[in-house]
């Protein structure tokens, strides 16, 4: 569905990007940072997490989940688990 | 039950042997010898501790008089005045009865319900005694036993010593002893803990040496990190074990083996599944770590990624990344003893959150600590 705000900026992996979703699925999130960074691409399944600075809301995504897509909207994906 | 009963006797032996005491079993009654005590007011002496079970067993059983009916009593030995005083001269225990002036009965009850065996109800007697050889007041002040090899001097208050009981039993298993997983074996070895086992079939390249903790000698390169493990910290802890084997799902069960509580640390998918799985499938809660390191222009974030996982509770799978390698070429160039020691600190603070040490707001199931925000993303239990 489309946001009936327009498109947001959000960030992914350091990336900034418009996004007119109203939400930003986990496979969505996987899909564009293997966009974005196609010499590191995941080809499993990552470590996701978000947060917001101005609505302050911050959280870890499980893959199957999304989120809701606002402005200033910073998505971290970690493609690694390495000991 | 089982394990704990393992952990008493483990434990009266253990400090029996660091104090060269001689723990002696009977066919109806198991007993520990040469406990130092004051034997009357102001004299000391070396005493004998014994508990009654049944026959050849480690379960308590009323077998002799001088257990007046009560399972749990204990027989006091080589006595001058027919009790046993602590080093301000009060009796200690409650004094049940006499034979004569060389032994007395006296009773401790277990806070909270009854002895699980004959050695757990001997360790509190005999640690009871000691501490009171060692301290004016039994009440207020114990020495702890501890699983040291060498003794740590100064009382401590019976709530301190309660807080170290919280995980005085544990067995603990750590998988990988790499990066991360050594530094949580230096953090473990002073936590307490009964028995630690460390499992990694891997040897030591020389730049481990500057990931793990403390000043490891160069000599260990090319030999197995399982053995540094056991031979370094079995220098301070009574109960320290290297296993030099990958934990793969035949060996599960022995990984799995009477523990508490499992950390897994480990880079392969196959090896962590393997190690989820053999702590997981028999009700083993544990924590996984890892790392995620990035390089932006000259910088490097990174993120540690700690999972709880917790019995009965199924929400922490969906944090397991699934990422088999990629990465590692990034993370094999960079030393960041900080970093694994940062993560190590992290998964064995939720570890003491699980056990009860310290407190825990939010019961959560996966945590992301962010080098380059410095923040904290819980997720809490689902």
């Amino acid at each position: 569905m489309k946001n009936p705000n327009g498109p947001q900026e959000i960030v992914i992996a350091g990336r900034t990007l418009k996004w007119d979703l109203a939400t930003i699925t986990y496979a969505q999130i996987v899909a564009e940072w293997n966009r974005l960074s196609p010499s590191r691409t995941i080809l499993k399944q990552a470590g996701i997490q978000w947060h917001n600075e101005y609505e302050k809301g911050e959280g870890i995504l499980y893959p199957g989940e999304s989120i809701k897509v606002v402005d200033g909207l910073v998505i971290t994906v970690d493609p690694t688990h390495l000991s | 039950m089982q394990a704990d009963s393992l952990n008493s006797e483990h434990l009266v032996r253990a400090d029996a042997q660091k104090r060269g005491w001689q723990v002696v079993r009977r066919i109806r009654e198991i007993g520990v010898v040469g406990v130092p005590c004051f034997v009357e007011p102001d004299v000391p002496g070396n005493c004998e501790i014994w508990v009654g079970t049944g026959e050849n067993s480690s379960q308590l059983e009323i077998s002799f008089e001088w257990q007046h009916s009560s399972r749990h009593v204990a027989n006091i030995r080589k006595l001058n005045n027919g009790k046993v005083y602590d080093r301000g001269g009060q009796p200690i225990g409650n004094w049940i009865g006499s034979e004569g002036n060389s032994s007395c009965s006296i009773s401790i009850k277990k806070d909270g319900g009854e002895y699980l065996d004959a050695w757990e109800a001997l360790k509190t007697y005999t640690s009871t005694i000691y501490s009171g050889f060692l301290s004016f007041d039994t009440e207020t002040h114990l020495q702890a036993v501890r699983p040291y090899t060498f003794d740590i001097p100064g009382e401590r208050s019976r709530n301190e010593i309660q807080w170290l009981d919280l995980v005085r039993t544990q067995k603990i298993a750590i998988v990988g002893l790499g990066g991360v997983g050594a530094w949580i074996a230096d953090l473990l070895v002073k936590s307490d803990v009964a028995e630690i086992h460390g499992w990694d079939h891997d040897e030591i390249e020389a730049k481990n040496i500057i990931r793990m903790p403390g000043a490891v000698n160069p000599n260990w390169i090319g030999k197995k990190k399982a053995r540094w493990f056991q031979d370094t910290y079995s220098q301070v802890h009574n109960n320290v074990i290297g296993h030099e084997q990958k934990v793969t799902e035949h060996n599960a069960d022995k990984v799995g083996a009477g523990i508490s509580f499992g950390f897994i640390a480990v880079d392969r998918d196959d090896a962590r599944t393997a190690a989820i799985d053999a702590f997981s499938n028999r009700r083993i809660p544990f924590v996984d770590i890892g790392l995620s390191p990035s390089r932006t222009d000259r910088k490097v974030d990174v993120s540690i990624r700690i999972i709880i996982a917790r019995p009965y509770l199924e929400g922490w799978r969906a944090a397991v990344p699934v990422v088999d390698q990629v990465g590692q070429g990034i993370y094999g160039r960079l030393e960041l003893p900080d970093l694994n020691a940062t993560a190590a600190g992290l998964a064995v603070q939720n570890w003491r959150k699980f056990c009860g040490q310290m407190g825990e707001a939010t019961s959560v199931e996966c945590l992301v600590y962010q080098s380059e925000s410095s923040k904290i993303i819980l997720r809490p239990v689902s």
